[in-house]
């Protein structure tokens, strides 16, 4: 597969996966345009993985995770906190306002809790392949996803007084 | 669980958020492209000494401060040693016909570069000069060694026959001689007589005339038809290098970043350095003076008979003496002794 190939089919997938991690439009597309400028200049190591798609998956959430050491991007930093985005539930059809509600919530996760559910409920991916892309045992990718679950319900349930039932 | 329901919902209404594909393609190929050229740009200081090594053009490239402000431009540690004493820098000029198997180097070029600076020798090893290779039953020509095991068997043999272990080796295909020639806008080369080309027809006159990469590649491949044959062949090589010098003085090559970016790209150049930087290389080729680059070889065959097979040796009485000078680095006294070995210059 050429990288050509790859980016024809696979960079609207790996916009969305983006967005999914990140949360907003902008930070995806940097997210993005810099894992894939790093998949571009190393593009023969890439292509000699077993899946590459999900090689440059790992290399995005490996970018999204640096992000919080603030190893690259300052501005993202420079953006809104994410937990000052947290949105008061607006005036929708019940339903919508709690997916909306979990949208916001989700904001507030540590980020490896964050991908670990993205993982887990965007990817569809099982356990052990779940802490092979987090680099961690598949205890702690458990661990990330039922605490990341506990604290949206918690969240949840204070922000709507109880509506996420 | 009806969070897990509501996760999946969410992230599957949000895939719309999705950035625009078009604009974030076109942001990525120019973040790369700008990203490929500053990578290029670290590269050149290497890729250049490389070049310089390779076709043995060490001199004004590296002259005055031209260094230091390389090495300030592509922002690399300046505290890189110059390794001291003399320099022995091994080029093979391959003729590559796919594998290795099938590769010969035709020519064998030993660079010298004396600890006091100033001068760089060219020293023609014959392509035919018989050699032993350890563990290998046989007599074989120096040129065979290569496809008996690449760049460190040619090392080895020529260590065996004039006790000089080159520090670095450099492999060129005529592929790529061609295309740095080109890249410099072709070559002046000066002949002493006549050669017609057994490839092409084509005719180069004798004096001085510029050409260009593919008659160049030409002119170093001549041997058939040369009234001295590998002989000939090896001394047309010294003269296509010192042109090369002498271009790559004129072309002030350092402050072209163009083309040394292109030269640092021709494929078919491979350096072997060893131990050595190539940084504290390049220093060290910056006090090589342009017009004191001396083509020695062998001014008569030596032939040869081992097993039924013709080969070339080394003048029993003065080779010793050239390879002891190359060793205790006295080869300005070699060269004035025996100006037969010296290539003439115009």
């Amino acid at each position: 597969m050429t990288y050509e190939e790859f980016v024809n089919s696979r960079l609207g997938a790996l916009a969305r996966y983006a967005v999914m991690l990140t949360g907003d439009q902008h930070t995806a597309q940097d997210l993005v345009q810099e894992t894939m400028v790093r998949v571009q200049l190393n593009w023969r190591k890439v292509a000699r993985a077993d899946a590459p798609e999900r090689y440059v998956k790992r290399m995005m959430i490996n970018q999204y995770l640096d992000w919080r050491r603030g190893s690259w991007l300052r501005r993202v930093f420079l953006r809104p906190d994410a937990d000052e985005a947290v949105a008061v539930p607006v005036d929708h059809a019940q339903r919508t306002a709690d997916r909306d509600l979990i949208w916001s919530v989700l904001a507030t996760l540590p980020r490896q809790q964050r991908a670990a559910l993205v993982l887990r409920y965007y990817e569809d991916l099982p356990d052990g392949e779940i802490a092979e892309m987090l680099g961690c045992t598949v205890g702690t990718a458990r661990g990330y996803i039922s605490k990341a679950l506990a604290r949206l319900r918690e969240s949840a349930e204070r922000l709507s007084l109880g509506g996420v039932r | 669980m009806i969070e897990e329901e509501l996760l999946r919902d969410a992230f599957a209404r949000h895939e719309e958020q999705a950035p625009p594909l078009d604009p974030l393609r076109r942001a990525i190929d120019a973040l790369a492209t700008r990203r490929r050229r500053r990578r290029a740009a670290t590269r050149t200081g290497a890729a250049a000494v490389a070049v310089a090594l390779a076709l043995a053009v060490p001199v004004q490239l590296w002259r005055g401060g031209a260094v230091a402000d390389y090495v300030a431009a592509i922002g690399v540690e300046s505290s890189v040693a110059a390794p001291s004493g003399p320099l022995n820098l091994l080029l093979l000029g391959l003729d590559r016909r796919g594998s290795m198997a099938n590769s010969r180097a035709d020519t064998i070029i030993l660079v010298h570069l004396p600890a006091d600076g100033g001068a760089a020798y060219l020293i023609s090893i014959p392509r035919d000069t018989a050699t032993e290779i350890p563990g290998v039953t046989g007599t074989f020509k120096i040129n065979g060694s290569y496809t008996q095991g690449g760049a460190e068997t040619v090392r080895q043999a020529v260590e065996r026959l004039t006790g000089v272990r080159a520090d670095a080796v450099a492999e060129v295909d005529f592929s790529a001689l061609r295309s740095v020639t080109d890249a410099l806008g072709g070559l002046p080369v000066c002949l002493p007589q006549r050669v017609t080309s057994q490839h092409t027809g084509d005719v180069f006159p004798a004096g001085c005339r510029d050409y260009a990469g593919a008659q160049v590649e030409d002119l170093v491949r001549q041997r058939r038809g040369m009234p001295h044959g590998g002989y000939d062949r090896d001394r047309l090589g010294q003269r296509v290098l010192l042109g090369l010098a002498r271009k790559a003085g004129e072309r002030s090559l350092l402050g072209d970043f163009g083309t040394v970016s292109r030269l640092a790209r021709t494929p078919g150049l491979t350096v072997h350095t060893g131990d050595l930087s190539l940084l504290g290389l390049a220093m060290r080729l910056n006090r090589v003076d342009a017009g004191a680059v001396v083509g020695v070889s062998q001014p008569t065959f030596n032939k040869v008979t081992i097993g039924g097979e013709s080969f070339e040796q080394f003048d029993p009485e003065v080779a010793p003496q050239l390879f002891a000078a190359l060793r205790d680095d006295t080869m300005s006294g070699f060269v004035l002794l025996h100006p037969a070995w010296v290539l003439p210059q115009e």
